[in-house]
C-alpha cells in the first residue's frame, strides 16, 4: 500500500528536487565497427545444482540497513523471503529508527519497509521514455521516468539518502514531515566522473581505467 | 591466480597515502566486498557490486541488463581478472508481481584466463524457483572481453569495464565502519557493529591501528558525509543531535583514488519481446544472484 501511496503522491513539483539526482548526459564513445559472431558450438552444460551465495538488487539498501554479518544470510535467501529467513526486513526499520525514531503516527522505518522490501528493481517495460530512473516506478516518475530500473549514471546514493534521512518522502506526501531530517547524511556531495559515464555504444559501460 | 592477494597488495601500494588519510584500511566499498567470505574468496567474481536495467541507447525496442562483479580492480589491470568457472550468475525476473521468479537469464564460464568462453542461458523459465538452481537451455557462447551478437539477435559482453558507481566510501566508513570487511576477522566476527546501528562499537576484534577512526568514544554517533558548506548542521530535529556537518572535501572514491577502479561486467541487450512474450504483464521485478557449484 505504501508503494501505491508513494507513486500516487509523486508530482511535478519535485522535479527540481530530483534534478541533481537524475541521469547525467551520455558520453559519446568512438563508434564500434561491429560485434563478433558467437562461438560455433556451446560448451557442455553442467547438470548439477548451484547454490546461491550472493544476492543484489537495489543499491544502498543492504549496505545502509544491514549489519555486516547479516549479509551472508541475506545473500543466501530470496529477496522476498521475509522474516525470519531474511533479516533485512526488520533491519530496515531498526536502523531507520536509530536516526529518526517514530513520532506518533509518523513512522519512517515502517514506511521504508513497505517501499524497499522485497529488495528488487521495479521496471515498467511498457514505458517509452527511453530513460531509466532509479525508483522511478515507486515514485510515479518523480526520479526521472516511469521506466524505473537503474541507469549507470543515476545518482542512486543521493536518491537513497534523501528518502532515508532527508525529506523526500514527506515532499512526496507519502508520510508526514517528522522534522527529524538529518542534513549531514541526506546527501553526499559527490558527482560521477566522466570516466564512469554510460556510452552510446554496446556494451554501454565505460572502458576500463 | 590469487586475485584477492594481488588486488590487496596493489591496492595497498597504489592508494596507501590516500586511503590512510581517511581510514587506515585497504580500500573497500559498499556492496563491493559485502561479506568477509566474498571479499576473501580466491576469485572475487562472486561478489556482485551493482545491477543496472535501462532502455537500450541504440534501439528503443531493446532493454539492457548489466551486472558488475569483482570490485576494486586497479587501474590498468582489468584484463588480468577473469571469471570463476565454478559459478553461475543470474538475472531473475518476476512478471506482474514481486515473486516468484518466472524467467531467468544465466551465465556460465568455461576455461581460464583470456581464453575463457562465456555461455548465456535463456531468457527462459527457471528449472527451479529459489536458491538452488540448474542451467536452462543455452542461447549461445562468446569469448571473454569480446562484444558479440548471438544468433537470436541478443548482444552480450563479459569482461572489464570502469566501475560506474560514485560514492564517498571514506565518509561512509567513518560512521559505518562495520561495513568495511577488513574490520572483521572472519564471517562470524561481529566487528564494530556490536554497539548497534550507526554506532561503531568498542573496537572488539578491530586491529589496534584502526581503533581511532572507528571508536565510538572518540567519535560519537554524529554521522556525516563530506563537502558541506561551513555552518551546515544536522538540523534542529535530528535525533542524533544538531551537530556540524563535515566540510572536508568529498571524494568519488572509485574514480578519484589511484586513477580509478574497474569491475568485471556481464552486459546483455535483449529485445523487450523476449522478456514479455508469453506474459500478461510488462511490469517486472528484477534481481541478480551468484550461485556456486561448490556451495561457497
Amino acid at each position: 500500500m505504501t508503494k501505491r501511496l508513494f507513486a500516487l503522491a509523486a508530482c511535478g513539483a519535485l522535479s527540481l528536487a530530483f534534478s541533481a539526482c537524475s541521469s547525467k548526459s551520455v558520453v559519446h564513445a568512438p563508434p564500434v565497427t561491429g560485434l563478433a559472431t558467437p562461438q560455433p558450438t556451446n560448451p557442455v552444460t553442467p547438470t548439477g545444482a548451484y547454490t546461491q551465495i550472493e544476492l543484489l538488487s537495489r543499491p544502498a539498501v543492504k549496505e545502509v540497513f544491514e549489519q555486516f554479518n547479516d549479509h551472508k544470510t541475506t545473500n543466501a535467501v530470496e529477496p522476498y523471503a521475509g522474516t525470519p529467513a531474511d533479516p533485512l526486513l526488520a533491519e530496515i526499520k531498526g536502523t531507520e529508527d536509530t536516526v529518526r525514531p517514530a513520532t506518533g503516527a509518523t513512522d519512517y522505518g515502517a514506511a521504508l519497509q513497505g517501499i524497499l522490501y522485497p529488495n528488487e528493481y521495479a521496471v515498467n517495460l511498457a514505458d517509452t521514455s527511453g530513460k531509466a530512473a532509479y525508483l522511478g516506478v515507486e515514485t510515479g516518475g518523480a526520479t526521472g521516468s516511469m521506466f524505473g530500473g537503474r541507469d549507470p549514471n543515476d545518482d542512486v546514493v543521493d536518491i537513497s539518502l534523501g528518502a532515508l534521512f532527508g525529506n523526500t518522502l514527506s515532499s512526496l506526501g507519502v508520510i508526514a514531515d517528522d522534522g527529524e531530517e538529518n542534513n549531514c547524511i541526506s546527501k553526499e556531495n559527490v558527482t560521477q566522473d566522466p570516466t564512469q559515464m554510460k556510452t552510446t555504444t554496446f556494451p554501454y559501460l565505460a572502458s576500463p581505467h | 591466480m590469487h586475485y584477492r592477494r594481488i588486488l590487496g597488495a596493489l591496492t595497498v601500494i597504489a592508494v596507501a597515502v590516500a586511503v590512510f588519510l581517511y581510514t587506515g584500511h585497504p580500500a573497500t566499498s559498499s556492496d563491493h566486498q559485502d561479506t568477509y567470505n566474498l571479499a576473501t574468496r580466491a576469485n572475487t567474481s562472486a561478489d556482485i557490486t551493482d545491477v543496472f536495467i535501462f532502455p537500450s541507447p541504440s534501439n528503443p525496442n531493446n532493454v539492457v541488463l548489466a551486472m558488475d562483479v569483482s570490485p576494486l580492480i586497479p587501474k590498468g589491470m582489468g584484463t588480468t581478472f577473469f571469471f570463476d568457472p565454478t559459478l553461475m550468475w543470474q538475472f531473475k525476473i518476476a512478471h506482474g508481481s514481486t515473486q516468484p521468479e518466472d524467467q531467468v537469464i544465466q551465465f556460465g564460464v568455461t576455461g581460464t584466463g583470456a581464453s575463457q568462453i562465456i555461455t548465456m542461458y535463456g531468457p527462459g523459465a527457471p528449472h527451479e524457483v529459489g536458491t538452488a538452481n540448474t542451467f536452462i537451455a543455452p542461447a549461445g557462447s562468446f569469448q571473454y572481453n569480446v562484444a558479440t551478437q548471438l544468433n537470436n539477435g541478443v548482444k552480450v559482453f563479459a569482461g572489464p569495464r570502469a566501475d560506474p558507481f560514485y560514492f564517498d566510501l571514506f565518509a561512509f566508513f567513518s560512521f559505518l565502519g562495520d561495513r568495511n570487511y577488513s574490520t572483521h576477522t572472519s564471517q562470524t566476527d561481529p566487528g564494530p557493529e556490536t554497539g548497534g546501528p550507526l554506532y561503531n562499537g568498542d573496537n572488539v576484534g578491530v586491529p589496534a591501528a584502526a581503533a581511532p577512526s572507528y571508536d565510538k568514544t572518540a567519535n560519537p554517533a554524529q554521522p556525516t558525509f563530506n563537502g558541506f558548506t561551513a555552518g551546515t548542521t544536522a538540523g534542529a530535529g535530528s535525533a542524533l543531535g544538531n551537530y556540524a556537518c563535515s566540510t572536508n572535501p568529498a571524494t568519488n572514491t572509485l574514480a578519484q583514488v589511484a586513477g580509478g577502479f574497474d569491475v568485471l561486467s556481464f552486459v546483455v541487450e535483449v529485445p523487450k519481446t523476449l522478456l514479455t512474450n508469453g506474459f500478461t504483464s510488462q511490469s517486472i521485478h528484477v534481481w541478480a544472484t551468484a550461485n556456486s557449484s561448490t556451495g561457497s
